[in-house]
């Protein structure tokens, strides 16, 4: 009994496996609004940048493109595959980042993460596959890591899930309506509308690549990262690259929250490698503008508190995108 | 230890292989020192409390057997001391910050010390089972145990201890003092429903929790965002805590012991008395004959038997937790059921016995049960009031469609608990009073079990977490 059952399902990783496919969708976004800026990031532009105050402010055509749980190697695709691709292409392209996420290839690259990512993925994406690291979901404890080497199945398994929300959804709309819903429930369910105090972006991260690992040393990683790749599209392309590192959200006395206290030493090496690169940096950790009256869930911005940010974060970076000066 | 890591299952493979390979007379005292490892596996200080509440009841039940005339002291030992044991690590903090908020409005500012430590698992479980057998030594239900270790053992058995289901003396002290077998046919069975708990933690209970700490987690959901939500923790406090007694029964049975039962087919109860005969029968019936009979029952005046209920279903409430969520849900709870004894009195019986009558009455109490899950799952006061006030009509368009497809996916990843209740109360039923069944159940039990794993390999969720009455 127990050879069938353990047994048998070993068959299951036979046979191809599936992919999501490439979505058009956001590349006939851009070239319908032809945007002279775009911005590039995860929740923390999401709930950061609102579109119409910024489009006001800057008198710019801007493009928000908030992927919340995206990390650098959704951004480097995002860059590649639908922002390079514009002709003529975006002026400036402005990248919302916290911590060491633009030398740390492999966050958020795993499982529901990974899923997400393909569809900005043109064909194998070896670049991808090389600095991220494996495709496959990182395990959920040694026991799933015995089940993952035994079944390689995770695939499957994550075509499986596709296949009960798409059931889910031919039960209840029509096929013209899917997008309609998904996008709803993403807004219903995004990180505006979290509790205080709930973080729900950071929870799904237990275990997976901290956003501050210890000893992370800028000078040894950045080879390994997707910052030189992305560097040298800007470049091809003639986008000016400009990084905002966001101020995580701050103790009530205004000092430093979730920042290393190695940052500091980050951010210089970080700044001397993108002016050297070309690109800017513009550091709002010590801002002490941002206080913790604007944060919502944890590093998020409270939405009543958007369009305020929106001006604060133009007054800063706009002078630096029109002038490509550095700060 | 729990039960979905890598470290049980080798632990359980090595204890299995030890215990079968062991004269008969040696497994009860293997068996201590494996759910000794078990418990304390991750916080050995767990073990401080409970070999007090071994300790002191073990003597307790001697002393009360050899002087019966001390019964109702010693009994009042045990209670007090293990009830002393919950008081500070369950109620404590609760009892305090309570208490600091009241003389602060009475503008009396206070600074009571708190526990920061964390609640040893499964205490609510072994206390109230130590409890249990005291009192059953106390009135004769059962004799003092004599062997320690075998005492030991019957608060201790590894695949209960930390939720249950709560064992009576009378059941498991008896089994434990018995010679055991195990044959293929109960391998078979115990292999099928370890196979079911698990596909239902890893499958149901993980999945339709991913939509329930979504909801959960918004600041301002809309009605129907709100009650989709509250149906995803309806199927996963289910999923997750039936999942957890399955794999504890399954486990016990390929050591030859059989646990009783903690649930039959809750959400197929028709009232709340019947709730809670299908719900955590194991704790319900504990607190029945523990407490609901000797306060009285309810044979006593209409109004006694009103208090009886109130005082049961709030020590119901907060057996679950110290938060006034859970006092709220004990007192509602009690509220329901007296309604329902009020509304039994009230309709003539030709009425109660309308055909189709009881489906409704199914469906009403489904919709009762959902409304319980909301004040258990929800902490915040301020949320339980906004939702409980929250009106359909406000409700966007786009909630709807987005709560239909939420909703419809809770279904189908629930659609196996259907199943199983069709194979449960029908077809198991049939096919185990034909001739052939002996035949038959070895490839069955062995189809069955392929069919889940399977299951669990290509539907389990993503990220798996503990189970809810962990925490209890």
């Amino acid at each position: 009994m127990a050879v069938l059952v353990l047994g048998l399902p070993m068959l299951l990783k036979f046979g191809p496996t599936p992919r999501r496919p490439f979505d058009e969708k956001p590349l006939r976004l851009l070239k319908k609004e032809q945007p002279r800026v775009v911005l590039i990031g995860d929740s923390m532009l999401e709930t950061r940048i609102d579109q119409s105050v910024l489009n006001r402010l800057s008198g710019e055509r801007c493009s928000v493109f908030a992927q919340p749980g995206s990390s650098s190697a959704l951004w480097f695709l995002m860059l590649k595959n639908i922002v390079a691709q514009q002709t003529p292409p975006p002026r400036t392209v402005i990248i919302l980042f916290r911590s060491r996420q633009l030398t740390l290839p492999t966050h958020r690259a795993e499982g529901d993460y990974r899923k997400s990512m393909e569809p900005y993925m043109r064909g194998d994406e070896p670049l991808v596959e090389k600095l991220a690291g494996s495709s496959g979901r990182k395990p959920d404890g040694v026991l799933d890591a015995v089940v993952q080497a035994l079944y390689p199945v995770d695939r499957r398994r994550e075509q499986a899930q596709d296949k009960v929300q798409a059931w889910s959804l031919d039960l209840v709309a029509s096929s013209r309506e899917y997008e309609h819903i998904h996008n709803h429930a993403k807004v219903v369910f995004g990180p505006k509308h979290l509790r205080v105090g709930t973080a729900v972006d950071e929870q799904k991260e237990g275990g997976a690549t901290s956003l501050d690992p210890d000893g992370h040393d800028f000078a040894a990683e950045v080879g390994k990262s997707f910052l030189p790749p992305m560097l040298e599209i800007a470049r091809e392309k003639g986008i000016q690259l400009v990084f905002y590192e966001v101020k995580r959200r701050p103790k009530p006395d205004g000092s430093a929250g979730e920042e290393s206290p190695t940052n500091g030493a980050y951010d210089v090496a970080l700044r001397a490698y993108l002016e050297k690169a070309g690109a800017r940096l513009f550091d709002e950790t010590r801002e002490a503008d941002v206080i913790v009256d604007f944060y919502g869930s944890g590093d998020h911005v409270a939405p009543a508190k958007m369009p305020e940010y929106t001006e604060l974060f133009w007054r800063k970076v706009g002078p630096l995108v029109e002038t490509g000066g550095a700060r | 230890m729990i039960f979905h890591s890598l470290h049980f299952v080798v632990f359980l493979i090595v204890v299995l292989a030890i215990y079968w390979g062991s004269p008969a007379r040696w497994r009860n005292f293997l068996l201590v020192p494996a759910s000794i490892v078990f418990y304390g596996f991750v916080h050995p200080w767990f073990l401080l409390p409970f070999a007090a509440t071994t300790i002191i009841d073990y003597f307790v039940a001697r002393g009360i057997e050899s002087h019966p005339d001390r019964t109702r002291a010693l009994v009042t030992v045990s209670v007090v001391s293990n009830l002393g044991l919950l008081g500070v690590f369950k109620y404590y903090n609760f009892f305090v910050e309570n208490a600091a908020a009241l003389l602060t409005s009475l503008h009396i500012p206070v600074s009571l010390p708190v526990l920061n430590v964390v609640l040893p698992a499964g205490i609510s479980f072994y206390t109230f089972q130590s409890i249990g057998y005291v009192v059953d030594v106390s009135r004769g239900h059962v004799r003092a145990c004599h062997s320690f270790r075998d005492y030991a053992l019957f608060v201790s058995f590894f695949p209960q201890l930390v939720a249950g289901p709560i064992q009576r003396a009378g059941h498991l002290l008896t089994q434990i003092q018995s010679p055991r077998t195990v044959n293929a046919g109960i391998v078979g069975e115990a292999l099928v429903l370890i196979a079911w708990g698990f596909f239902k933690k890893l499958v149901i209970a993980d999945n339709v929790a991913i939509t329930a700490n979504k909801v959960f987690a918004m600041q301002d959901p809309s009605f129907a965002i709100l009650w989709t939500g509250v149906l995803a923790f309806c199927i996963q406090i289910f999923a997750d805590f039936s999942a957890y007694t399955d794999i504890a029964r399954g486990t016990a049975r390929l050591f030859g012991f059989d646990l009783s039962p903690n649930f039959n087919h809750p959400y197929l109860a028709d009232s709340p008395s019947d709730f809670w005969r299908r719900w955590h029968i194991s704790l319900s019936t504990w607190i029945r004959d523990y407490i609901f009979i000797p306060l009285g029952g309810s044979r006593q005046s209409e109004s006694r038997t009103i208090i009886n209920l109130v005082i049961v279903f709030l020590l119901t409430g907060l057996w679950h937790g110290a938060s006034w969520n859970f006092v709220l849900w004990g007192l509602y709870y009690a509220v329901l059921t007296i309604i329902y004894r009020a509304a039994a009195a009230i309709v003539p019986k030709t009425l109660q016995t309308l055909p189709g009558l009881r489906l409704g009455q199914i469906a009403l109490m489904f919709l009762f049960t959902n409304l319980g899950w909301f004040i258990f799952r929800e902490h915040d006061v301020h949320h339980l009031w906004r939702g409980l006030t929250l009106s359909p009509a406000a409700t966007p368009a786009a909630d709807w469609r987005v709560a239909a497809y939420l909703t419809t996916m809770t279904a189908l990843f629930a659609l196996p608990i259907v199943l199983h209740m069709i194979w449960d109360l029908l077809l198991r039923p049939r096919l185990e009073s034909t001739r052939a069944w002996p035949r038959l159940a070895w490839p069955v039990a062995t189809l069955l079990s392929l069919v889940l794993f399977v299951g669990i390999l290509l539907l389990r969720s993503d990220t798996t977490q503990d189970f809810i009455y962990f925490q209890f």
